[in-house]
């Protein structure tokens, strides 16, 4: 399977995300933001970073690149698609997904190993997870807290398009602990945290068992491998 | 980028000094004590030109020959460093001193490559953006040996924890190095803080990057080759860090336009990593000869120090210099520390596809003329030469200066003060848990708190200091 992983002006973990397609058995296609071809891939990320420095607001910039017009058409037809923190921002500028984001709560950066349930893993990048499974996986952002009028929020909370919760610790103030979102198809997931830091032994958060042995985020990645077998023929 | 025309400054609005008109007019008062230059050493620049400097070369001079870009006084200590290395020492050493950076091998076909600069007059009177860009400083001589740069680290020294000030100094720099590093995607891996009121109003911010490369992808900065382009590329230049150059414009030149600018520069971590990926992808591709960052003293810094490095001739037209502001003067566009830019050699058969690489990644971009092999360093503007001199000079061989030293003899007492001296709960008798490195010059194991217990030292053991006051 050959997954896409989108690189633009700023974008800092498009390297680690390919590496994480490599280590679940997929082939990674390093995409780029100004081209308009999007090489057959059969699923797509959105890297973490600071895409055009955050300017403006995070994502936005971005979610305008000229390859978003066919992200956005591949999205619409089924193809997976996962924002992981910029990812995420973009995904919701690009509205591929609901609600929003703003500086965390309490206006500091923060990063930590963070605690998350798996609250729909019936999604293209979830279905390797039990429901309600926790994991742990890595968590950097200054602009991370998920936000959303009361409508939508009762929306996505009864369609189960909330597809992680934080655990423990809300760490940006996201309504309702909201930590990762799916559209209504369950293609298209976006989440704050960042599964491809926890997917090799040794670099990954410590567990009970070992440090930096945790590879929770693995399962993203398998979970679309799995998925895409579903998937009949790559876009374009 | 085709507005070129435009946004460089329009012709007519300033007349810089030409090297003719300084050969005619050899009164000419200049403003050389203003600019930080002694009067010998004014005198000694026009004995290496045979005529007064223009305004222009004054500029380069200047700065150039400042303590922060020539260490003139400390020169004589810092060269110790390299005279003392010993083979050993230097077994796995691939770059030593007087490159943009050191790089040591680290087995199996890869290096590490360091460098670590302190920022600290900048970050007491703006502490973000000083620490900031001291970031960014470091981050792009990593770059420039062709290294990727994975890591930050900080060493810092505030004044009196409890001082008013102090809070806005720390809460500026720890910040500013936090953001600047975060938004290039380097963790801070490491560091220390010491507090105390020594460094008031004179805080140290020591900033360190790291940077990975494998052997084959190793660069030095340096201008070889007749004919290959001399090429700015980044950020456009501005009016930053030219506090000097103003003075030399309102001497020299009717006033009009902003004088007083900015001394310290403002980062735009953005910029920066867009360039880094720009120049990795122009080493990968093997575009470039050479590329070397701006920093202190920019351009007058970069084209002299990669002229003197390479085959020792550039000529340079400074009115192709994309700029921010288009009121600056020539001697300003010399001597601007506008942040993230770049310079690089480019051989003419390359430069398209440079120019290539350059626009993908929407960084702008200008061919400022080529090496040559005059041995001379030229510098014009709008066609008229306002710069003539042998970069060696300018660059290499400022002036050395040998400056009185004195033994400071109350660091013996403060030295000798420790905590050994202080009654404590310890067993008298077990002086071998005192494992400080010191105890090889201590006359006895004695009873802690002994009056003996430390040895006062002569300044050639001076090496061994107690923990509680090295700094």
């Amino acid at each position: 399977m050959r997954i896409g992983v989108v690189t633009f002006p700023g974008s800092l973990d498009d390297r680690d995300a390919q590496r994480a397609v490599r280590l679940a058995g997929a082939t990674p296609v390093a995409l780029w933001h100004g081209s308009h071809d999007l090489e057959g891939v059969e699923a797509i990320i959105l890297p973490g970073g600071f895409s055009y420095g955050d300017y403006l607001r995070a994502g936005a910039i971005a979610s305008l690149s000229p390859i978003m017009t066919e992200v956005v058409d591949a999205a619409n037809k089924g193809v997976p698609v996962l924002g992981i923190c910029n990812g995420f921002q973009m995904l919701a500028e690009a509205r591929l997904i609901p609600g929003a984001h703003t500086r965390n709560a309490h206006q500091q950066f923060i990063r930590r190993d963070q605690r998350l349930r798996v609250e729909n893993a019936a999604t293209d990048w979830t279905n390797g997870f039990e429901q309600g499974q926790e994991i742990t996986i890595p968590l950097k952002n200054a602009d991370g807290r998920f936000i959303a009028d009361d409508e939508t929020i009762k929306r996505i909370e009864g369609q189960g398009q909330v597809a992680f919760r934080y655990v423990g610790v809300n760490p940006n103030g996201s309504f309702d602990d909201i930590a990762g979102v799916s559209n209504e198809r369950g293609n298209v997931v976006g989440l704050m945290p960042h599964p491809e830091h926890a997917t090799e032994p040794g670099f990954g958060p410590d567990t009970p068992a070992a440090m930096s042995s945790g590879v929770d985020g693995l399962t993203f990645f398998t979970s679309v491998i799995a998925a895409s077998l579903k998937i009949e023929a790559p876009v374009k | 980028m085709t507005t070129e025309t435009e946004l460089t400054q329009a012709p007519g609005t300033h007349v810089p000094d030409t090297v003719a008109n300084a050969a005619a007019t050899p009164d000419r008062e200049q403003p050389y004590a203003a600019l930080g230059l002694k009067e010998d050493e004014y005198l000694s620049i026009r004995e290496i030109l045979g005529r007064r400097p223009t305004s222009g070369e004054l500029a380069m001079y200047s700065v150039m020959w400042s303590e922060h870009c020539s260490y003139k006084s400390s020169k004589m200590y810092l060269r110790q460093f390299g005279e003392k290395v010993s083979p050993t020492m230097k077994k796995n050493l691939m770059v030593g001193m007087g490159e943009n950076a050191g790089v040591v091998d680290v087995g199996g076909g890869w290096a590490v490559t360091f460098k670590g600069e302190s920022h600290n007059h900048p970050s007491y009177i703006e502490p973000f953006q000083g620490a900031a860009t001291g970031v960014g400083g470091i981050v792009r001589d990593i770059i420039s040996m062709g290294a990727r740069p994975v890591a930050v680290m900080d060493q810092l020294r505030f004044g009196d924890i409890d001082a008013d000030d102090t809070r806005r100094v720390v809460d500026g720099v720890v910040s500013g190095i936090s953001f600047y590093a975060n938004c290039l995607g380097l963790p801070n891996i490491g560091g220390e803080t010491v507090f105390d009121k020594v460094y008031q109003g004179n805080p140290l911010v020591n900033v360190l990057s790291v940077g990975v490369l494998r052997h084959e992808d190793l660069h030095l900065a340096n201008a070889k080759g007749a004919g290959n382009k001399v090429v700015l590329f980044g950020a456009r230049t501005g009016g930053d860090g030219i506090g000097g150059a103003s003075i030399l414009a309102s001497d020299t030149f009717s006033a009009g336009g902003p004088t007083k600018r900015p001394s310290v520069q403002v980062g735009d971590p953005f910029a920066e990593k867009v360039l880094i990926e720009c120049c990795l992808e122009l080493f990968r591709d093997e575009l470039v000869e050479g590329i070397q960052d701006l920093g202190a003293a920019g351009i007058s810094c970069a084209t002299s120090e990669l002229a003197s490095n390479g085959d020792g001739g550039m000529f340079i037209e400074l009115d192709k210099v994309l700029l921010r502001d288009p009121t600056l003067t020539a001697e300003e566009i010399l001597m601007s520390e506008s942040q993230e830019r770049m310079m690089a050699v480019v051989h003419p058969s390359k430069l398209d596809a440079f120019l290539a690489v350059v626009d993908k990644w929407d960084v702008e971009t200008s061919v400022l003329g080529e090496v040559t092999d005059t041995g001379r360093l030229v510098i014009n503007w709008h066609g008229e030469e306002i710069v003539n001199v042998e970069p060696r000079t300018v660059a290499v061989d400022g002036p050395v200066y040998e400056r009185p030293v004195a033994y400071p003899t109350w660091i013996d007492e403060l030295q000798a003060d420790t905590a050994r001296g202080l009654p404590g709960p310890r067993p008298a008798t077990s002086s071998g848990r005192s494992s400080s490195r010191c105890s090889a010059h201590r006359t006895s194991p004695t009873r802690a708190g002994s009056p003996t217990s430390t040895t006062r030292m002569s300044s050639a053991t001076r090496p061994c200091r107690s923990p509680t006051t090295a700094a």
